[in-house]
């Protein structure tokens, strides 16, 4: 008898867990995108010059990442998927002039987590089959909302965030 | 002057309207639509049901649709959007048992509702002006996810959802 991972019986009976074709190609996709989103965090950050948007970038967005690949590469290893390669641990250069200013980074941060709100609705609607996988994009979805949420709220403070054309209600 | 949200005392002249961008003014219209077609589908589909727990959970559908209006309706009313036609309140015919299979109707609600996660996340994603607005496509936006998982298993569990292939993987 075998219930998920938890055997009881002759090890010939013994299964793999299995995974469906979309199933993996989303998990491999998740793993990839928070890779390259680690990789482009840390290129920004030599450019960015504001005291607490860096912290943001570092503790907010870079911990959350981190957190959430270890999840996707424990699950790629139980379902027997091969894992791309890590990026670096860190990327340093020396960045000189103002030619990249904090603005333009929010912009392009604001834009990635866009991309990325549409990539996790995806995987939870194409993940119909597997509900621990669900409920794995299920929780990455709710954080990114959670964090597109504040950096919207931080980008307005900041002036940073552009509105787009405004309608103004006519009145009785 | 005093105006706390949107009620405001003093000089007329001296209050705050409501203000919203052009994306979620379209996009507070865009999915009321989808919801209003949905209610006009969902009462076709009821006709054809057979099961009797498809029945439950064609209803259970119809509870969340209607939820999810009355708070669009609201929202387009305090930002003076203008309403959609709504749809009809009821519709009720005579079918031939059979005709329309239970699974083909699960299909409708299944397809339905990974359209509905694609079309509030978009929603969610261009609510950048009003906080309030984007709280609400966010809640609107949650809920589905949650029916979105309901369907999936009460799918499943009537052998009506279609399982994706099998690969090898290398």
């Amino acid at each position: 008898m075998q219930r998920k991972d938890f055997h009881i019986g002759w090890s010939q009976s013994v299964k793999p867990p299995e995974v469906f074709g979309n199933e993996a190609y989303f998990l491999w996709e998740a793993l990839m995108s928070r890779y390259d989103t680690i990789q482009l965090s840390q290129i920004y950050l030599n450019a960015v010059h504001d005291a607490d948007f860096k912290l943001i970038m570092k503790k907010g967005l870079m911990n959350i990442l981190e957190k959430q690949v270890n999840i996707l590469e424990q699950e790629m290893d139980r379902y027997h998927l091969p894992l791309p390669n890590r990026p670096p641990k860190s990327v340093r250069f020396n960045l000189t002039g103002n030619v990249i200013t904090d603005e333009f980074l929010f912009r392009r941060l604001s834009l990635g987590i866009q991309i990325s709100i549409d990539k996790q609705t995806n995987a939870i609607a194409s993940t119909f089959y597997n509900d621990d996988l669900r409920r794995i994009f299920v929780g990455f979805l709710k954080k990114e909302l959670e964090v597109y949420d504040d950096v919207c709220k931080y980008g307005k403070l900041k002036g940073w965030l552009k509105n787009p054309p405004l309608t103004l209600s006519s009145g009785g | 002057m005093v105006q706390i949200g949107n009620f405001h005392i003093g000089r007329y002249d001296s209050a705050h309207k409501p203000v919203l961008s052009s994306g979620e003014g379209s996009y507070l219209w865009e999915i009321l639509v989808a919801l209003y077609d949905w209610n006009d589908t969902l009462e076709i589909l009821v006709n054809y049901a057979y099961d009797q727990e498809l029945i439950d959970f064609l209803r259970k559908c119809e509870h969340l649709l209607n939820k999810q209006t009355k708070i669009l309706e609201d929202e387009m009313a305090h930002y003076q959007v203008p309403l959609p036609e709504r749809p009809r309140k009821a519709i009720s015919f005579d079918t031939e048992s059979g005709v329309v299979q239970d699974d083909f109707i699960f299909s409708r609600i299944f397809i339905n509702s990974q359209n509905f996660l694609l079309l509030c996340s978009g929603a969610v994603k261009i609510s950048v002006v009003s906080e309030s607005l984007r709280e609400t496509f966010l809640k609107i936006l949650l809920e589905r996810i949650e029916e979105f998982d309901e369907i999936c298993k009460f799918g499943r569990k009537k052998g009506w959802l279609q399982m994706p292939p099998k690969q090898k993987i290398n």
